[in-house]
């Protein structure tokens, strides 16, 4: 065998090794010219096909890919290429073999030996370098345009073309790339012709067409389009130029289609990884946002003697419309701001910190609230009527002095007041319009006296809006329901319980606006002699044993086991009574708040069913016809000291229950 | 709720409950008793051992799956209740419907020693 055919030979089987990992033998008859010297170590079904002259395609055997392919150029019809790869790879390049086989049963014809054989061998070689090319070149794209100049540049390499082209349509427009950077006459006229073809065309059965449509590119000597189909569209092609007429060989047509192929899948995953590099940009930004967003976040909340506050902020994304910050008056005295700006996520965010920035500018230079909202006013002004949009606030302050709430209000949600003497909800109206309107307008301070025990809650309306799986929202009723039930609790602990009653309303249904929330409220002289734990819980079965673990675990110091066990029983008791005849296993919400005093443990649950059928009657019966219901309220009878239900305001009902630990145990001493 | 099932002897079933008996399980405990009464003259033992919390559904439970015994001649036996299922049985009286036992073996043998 001719020495440059050897090596050649040997440089290809070198290659498919680096490109599939796998092997690559070439027979004449039975004889071996390349490869493995053992024919019986092949699968059989590789030998049976090698014996009867069968080609086969991608078989899979012991974990490799498999194929047998015969040269169809007549004069080596005896020459076989057997390759193989790892089961995982090979199969991209396996159009390969074909061309390879052709150009090595070419060479094997004596008369062109040498230099033709090497042409072919070289173009070969050149085109398995180009998919090898190609895989590196696609790894490292960033950019469309970018990656399909390199690859026209790399095709005209290797086919010795004159000219290569990609043309794609984006957002109606094409874009033309050449290797030659000529430009291509009529794109959209071949991209018409080639649109319902399955395969790549070639001038031959374009000529007619073009000649017909007077078009440029007739005069090329030849023509090769494939169309590009990305994302079930056809809306582009790619093709090979060449000045000779009949240049382009079925080989040519073959690389084309698989190359056409290839830059489908790779705009697609160009695209893909676009997307998804620019979604996770994206990210990346809005994460940081929102690390900046919470640092604006006073690190502490003002310490205001005699008041307990409590503040939480959450937005629906990663950052949000609401804020909350505080300073000082000029007078020293702590001030805040509670505002929320319409709309949500970044547009809303960056108008947070400009108002946040204001506030914090103006402060120290202002007197009371409505000084300091009239000086915000004015200042944000201009960048909310450039943004189109406007700010609701409450700017505030507790006065030390006289134990008074001080606030005024930019259009913002009437902020929520508990008169603990009265045990009623007031609600604190706004003292004028949202900023962004006018930015003279005058506003009003207005001053609430406060008295131990009462407590305001400023919030936004993403708490009072938020919305169940039928769009009913928690409405004024059920934020008013739930401070009801926890205004006894530190405002930290009305809070959370707040938050878990958002939580149930919404049932798993995601937040869609940003969550405020500032709770101020005067110390009562009996926090210190009581505990007070709210809670919210949905009004089923399954959520009774929340409130039993509450209790019980209240265990240790002068609370035991049995006290609690039995609080607990009692408690569970009356909460399944409430969830079966005030809601009749509906939907619904119970309020409430445990109690541990000195001297005993009180619960209250507060709910909006209706009525409890009263007067409340314990059974009697004949211990031999035992009743299968009915046992609850005998329970809680005899388990509590005192087990009250009553109606308030004809909307709530209301149940307490208190046992006392030291006093005389009237149950236990029955028997 | 797990609740363990074991035949010491013909006619004689012990059901053992494990953990809470509330408004969230009765209802599977009532339905367990409900499919062992399949023959006449049945005992069936509810062993409350390690129940450590029953509610009056629980007790409801209890209640139902002795009747349905009753109706065939069999009857419900409770053994080991803890202090709070004793609570629990004497404020509804239910000790007096029930024959409570301190011990499972005495509930089998249906001993005379009743814990009251």
């Amino acid at each position: 065998m001719d020495g440059e055919l050897s090596d050649i030979l040997a440089e290809i089987q070198k290659a498919w090794f680096g490109l599939t990992g796998g092997g690559f033998a070439c027979f004449l008859d039975d004889r071996i010219i390349l490869g493995f010297g053992d024919r019986t170590k092949l699968p059989g079904k590789v030998q049976d096909a090698l014996d009867q002259g069968l080609a086969l395609d991608g078989f899979t055997h012991r974990r490799r890919k498999w194929w047998v392919v015969q040269s169809s150029t007549e004069a080596a019809e005896r020459l076989r290429i057997v390759a193989w790869s790892k089961a995982d790879a090979g199969e991209e390049y396996r159009l390969l073999l074909p061309t390879w086989a052709e150009a090595i049963s070419f060479g094997l014809r004596e008369e062109n030996l040498g230099k033709n054989l090497t042409e072919a061998l070289v173009g070969a070689w050149d085109r398995l370098s180009f998919f090898y090319e190609f895989t590196h070149i696609v790894s490292q794209a960033t950019d469309l345009l970018d990656l399909m100049d390199a690859v026209i540049a790399l095709l005209k390499k290797v086919i010795f073309v004159e000219d290569v082209f990609i043309v794609l349509r984006e957002d109606g427009e094409l874009h033309t790339l050449t290797a030659s950077e000529r430009s291509l006459p009529d794109a959209d006229l071949l991209l018409s012709l080639i649109e319902d073809s399955e395969g790549p065309l070639s001038m031959r059965e374009l000529k007619a067409s073009l000649v017909h449509a007077d078009s440029g590119l007739a005069a090329y000597g030849d023509l090769l389009v494939a169309r590009l189909t990305l994302d079930g569209q056809k809306n582009g092609m790619m093709g090979f130029i060449d000045t000779h007429p009949g240049r382009f060989t079925s080989n040519d047509i073959q690389l084309l289609a698989s190359a056409a192929d290839r830059v489908c899948s790779i705009i697609q995953s160009i695209r893909l990884r676009m997307i998804w590099e620019e979604r996770q940009r994206i990210e990346r930004e809005l994460e940081v946002a929102a690390r900046i967003q919470a640092s604006l976040l006073p690190d502490e909340l003002p310490e205001i003697p005699g008041v307990d506050i409590a503040v939480y902020l959450q937005p629906a994304r990663h950052v949000g419309g609401d804020i909350y910050a505080a300073s000082r008056t000029s007078e020293g005295d702590p001030i805040m701001i509670l505002a929320d700006v319409a709309g949500k996520g970044m547009p809303a965010a960056i108008l947070t910190s400009i108002v946040h920035g204001t506030f914090r500018g103006h402060a120290p230079f202002c007197e009371n609230p409505a000084d300091l909202l009239k000086k915000i006013g004015r200042y944000v002004y201009q960048d909310l009527e450039r943004a189109d949009t406007f700010v609701t606030a409450v700017v505030m302050r507790c006065l030390q002095r006289n134990g008074a709430f001080e606030y005024a209000s930019a259009g913002h949600v009437d902020a929520l007041l508990w008169r603990n003497e009265d045990r009623e909800i007031e609600f604190l109206p706004g003292t004028g319009i949202p900023l962004g309107i006018d930015p003279k307008y005058p506003y009003e301070n207005r001053t609430v006296p406060l008295h131990p025990g009462d407590l305001v809650l400023v919030y936004s309306d993403g708490v009072t809006e938020a919305e169940d799986p039928q769009g009913k929202v928690l409405g004024l009723q059920g934020l008013s329901d739930i401070i009801y039930a926890t205004h006894p609790a530190c405002a930290e602990a009305q809070i959370q319980t707040l938050l878990s009653g958002l939580e149930i309303h919404r049932q798993k249904m995601p937040a869609r606006d940003d969550v405020a929330l500032l709770l101020f409220r005067c110390i009562h002289e009996n926090d210190a002699t009581r505990t007070v734990i709210p809670f919210v819980i949905d009004a089923k079965f399954d959520a009774v044993r929340s409130v039993v673990d509450l209790i019980r675990s209240l265990e240790g110091k002068h609370l035991d086991r049995q006290l609690l066990d039995n609080f607990a029983l009692a408690t569970s008791e009356i909460l399944t009574n409430q969830i079966r005849h005030a809601f009749g296993e509906g939907m619904g919400r119970i309020q409430g708040r445990l109690v541990v005093e000195e001297d005993r443990l009180v619960t209250d649950l507060y709910d909006h069913g209706v009525p409890i059928p009263v007067p409340l009657q314990v059974n009697t019966f004949d211990d031999s016809e035992p009743p299968e219901r009915g046992y609850g309220l005998m329970l809680a009878e005899g388990l509590l000291d005192t087990c009250e239900y009553q109606r308030i305001g004809g909307t709530r009902n209301h149940w307490r229950l208190i046992k006392y630990i030291r006093g005389v145990d009237k149950n236990e001493n029955r028997n | 709720m797990k609740i363990e099932i074991e035949r010491p002897q013909e006619k004689k079933i012990i059901v053992i409950p494990q953990g809470r008996v509330d408004v969230q399980t009765a209802p599977t405990l009532k339905e367990k008793l409900r499919e062992l009464v399949d023959s006449d003259g049945l005992t069936i033992i509810v062993d409350l051992q390690q129940v450590d919390f029953i509610d009056s559904s629980g007790l409801s439970a209890l209640v139902s799956g002795l009747k349905t015994l009753r109706e065939r001649g069999g009857t419900l036996h409770i053994s080991q209740p803890q202090p709070q299922a004793r609570t629990a049985l004497r404020l509804t009286l239910l000790d007096r419907v029930f024959s409570i036992f301190p011990t499972l073996d005495q509930a089998i043998n249906e001993g005379e020693l009743k814990d009251s």
